[in-house]
């Protein structure tokens, strides 16, 4: 039977829901926008049973999708875990046989060879369909109105790595997907395969490269000629493995690595920039000028996640573990492998930021991600005494002109991440919403917020109540009626 | 020196150790029916002319009203449901929760 009472951290907020949901016509608070059609889908975990080692990773939580569907100013809620072979694995044999963080040899011998990925990091819309990512394998094909689970997704057979990135892109000009897998011939292999996908779902382009060293490839950038691929200090080794660790350990003695490679470009094409200490997990947008390569993303100082510990046995420094929205600068003509950086803001903020994506490649102005406000009154009283540590605003980040706008969610909030969704017709930058829900800590439930991107301080236009706690979310995308075949 | 008490405290004891301490203290407590009734959860203080303390539970800490004027408070499900992970230290909150 299953006990999560040993589990000192899955308490009150925090403790598994561990069940589905269908939320028809649900509560609101405001008015939703009558002319948004379409779904906010989100993409976390919630725990079927315990992990079996204390030490593991959040991220080997069993993968859960839901979705918030908008028509005719009405929200409709659905909650379904993804059935993967894990998942399935487990509840066939009532307890977790998944031993660590893409770690196998710390399995239960009987589920030796199974596919053990959670799909617990980003929904995807393309080509018609949606899909689950967990960058340990291949995409996982999701029914877009009932939200069960159809299978591992191949691209027609055409895409040859064995993994899958959580950060596809997708050129709004063209609406082909940039695709990529590392650890593409499998654990602990150096190679990434890089694909260009139509906007039908074949593959049409395919270049195979190595990497400086086998780090976590977590995101990428997108220009309209080129690709930018961090590579930074998280390493693994097969020894690693051997000993019971997760896949990941810190290593700060490694460069962080920036290749480069023209989209067109072979892999002898790929040229490696190299800087200091650092960790570029999520990106926000990039861009060609002339020989020059703009990235802009935020950026931690070093390792971001104590759950994969340094390799030297070094204690985790949260004072380094805080993003800061920073553009890096690539000079395709230089001669030695440098760059340069820029802190765009000096207050830190959630790495998890957004852009208006038809602004995607293109020069564009605004970021979007959440942030803690220490200014702002927080009722411990009433929520637990989290103050400091909720991003309790969303804020629109002007980078021309360095300004902020902010948006409070309320003083027993904590907001995930945010999603920019455009106002239907419009086609200005920023001219839309911003989309993301807070956990109510106060009344154990879950919100999503509807604010009016261009009128943040306004408050929300809408806030849809759920009367109950929805599973955290890693990443959630607005994905309209014009992409996904809904109901 | 008289000591007037404060009118309500909270104190750092949980239900179950309050319970093992009813054991020592029932005695004592049932001399004092009313004060007793209205640590019942939900329950209404009687109308009567002894005012004893009001005892509440919140989050598995203990609450005592001394003035014997108010009734028990009783939390909405998920009160401060944040709680049980604010007492960890930064490193261990990131462990259990990197995206809050």
């Amino acid at each position: 039977m299953v006990d999560f009472s040993n589990q000192p951290t899955m308490k009150g907020f925090f403790a598994p829901t561990r069940f589905e949901a269908d939320v028809y016509d649900c509560e609101v608070i405001g008015k939703v926008p009558a002319d948004l059609d379409g779904a906010f889908v989100r993409l976390g975990g919630d725990w079927l049973y315990p992990p079996k080692f204390e030490d593991d990773s959040p991220f080997s939580v069993d993968g859960y999708i839901n979705m918030f569907r908008f028509k005719n100013g009405i929200v409709d809620y659905k909650g379904r875990w993804v059935r993967t072979p894990r998942y399935k694995a487990d509840l066939a044999a009532h307890k977790q046989l998944f031993g660590k963080y893409r770690n196998p040899l710390t399995d239960d011998p009987s589920v030796k060879g199974l596919d053990r990925t959670v799909q617990n990091t980003t929904p995807l819309a393309f080509a018609g369909k949606l899909f689950t990512l967990k960058e340990d394998s291949l995409p996982y094909e999701i029914d877009c109105n009932t939200l069960e689970t159809v299978g591992p997704w191949n691209f027609h057979g055409k895409y040859r790595s064995l993994t899958f990135t959580a950060h596809p892109k997708v050129d709004p000009e063209t609406g082909e997907m940039i695709c990529y897998g590392y650890e593409a011939e499998g654990l602990e292999t150096n190679a990434v395969f890089l694909y260009t996908i139509d906007k039908r779902g074949h593959v049409t382009r395919e270049v195979r490269f190595k990497v400086p060293y086998i780090s976590m490839v977590h995101d990428i950038g997108l220009t309209e000629k080129h690709v930018v691929i961090p590579v930074f200090g998280f390493v693994t080794s097969m020894e690693r493995l051997k000993e019971g660790k997760v896949h990941w350990g810190w290593d700060s003695t490694k460069p962080a690595y920036v290749g480069i490679i023209p989209r067109d470009g072979e892999a002898k094409d790929v040229r490696w920039f190299k800087g200091p200490e650092r960790a570029t997990v999520h990106t926000l947008n990039a861009r060609t000028e002339g020989d020059t390569v703009i990235l802009e993303a935020p950026i931690f100082d070093s390792n971001p996640f104590p759950f994969f510990p340094s390799v030297d046995g070094s204690a985790w420094d949260a004072s380094k573990a805080r993003a800061y929205i920073r553009r890096n600068t690539f000079n395709l003509n230089s001669k030695d492998d440098g760059f340069t950086e820029e802190k765009l803001f000096e207050m830190n903020v959630s790495d998890l930021g957004r852009v208006d994506d038809r602004y995607l490649t293109h020069p564009y102005r605004y970021a979007y991600t959440a942030y803690a406000d220490r200014e702002r009154k927080f009722d411990q009283w009433r929520a637990g005494n989290l103050q400091g540590r909720v991003n309790n605003c969303y804020g629109r980040f002007d980078l021309a002109t360095g300004k902020m706008n902010s948006y409070f969610a309320g003083d027993t909030h904590s907001l995930q991440e945010v999603c920019f969704v455009p106002r239907p017709n419009s086609t200005a930058e920023g001219d839309g919403y911003i989309m993301g829900v807070a956990s109510n800590f106060a009344e154990m439930r879950s919100e999503l917020i509807i604010a009016d991107a261009q009128n943040l301080e306004a408050g929300d236009i809408a806030r849809v109540i759920l009367p109950f706690r929805s599973t955290a979310q890693v990443h959630g995308r607005w994905f309209n009626a014009g992409q996904l075949p809904f109901a | 020196m008289n000591r007037t008490p404060p009118a309500a405290s909270a104190f750092a004891l949980s239900r179950r150790a309050f319970a093992r301490s009813l054991a020592f203290a029932g005695a004592a407590l049932a001399l004092v029916p009313s004060a007793f009734h209205a640590t019942s959860i939900g329950g209404r203080r009687p109308a009567t002319r002894l005012r004893g303390p009001v005892v509440s539970f919140h989050m598995d800490r203990l609450f005592v009203d001394h003035t014997g004027a108010a009734t028990p408070y009783v939390s909405p499900a998920g009160m401060r449901s944040a709680e049980p992970l604010a007492h960890l230290s930064e490193e261990a909150f990131r462990r259990a929760q990197p995206y809050v």
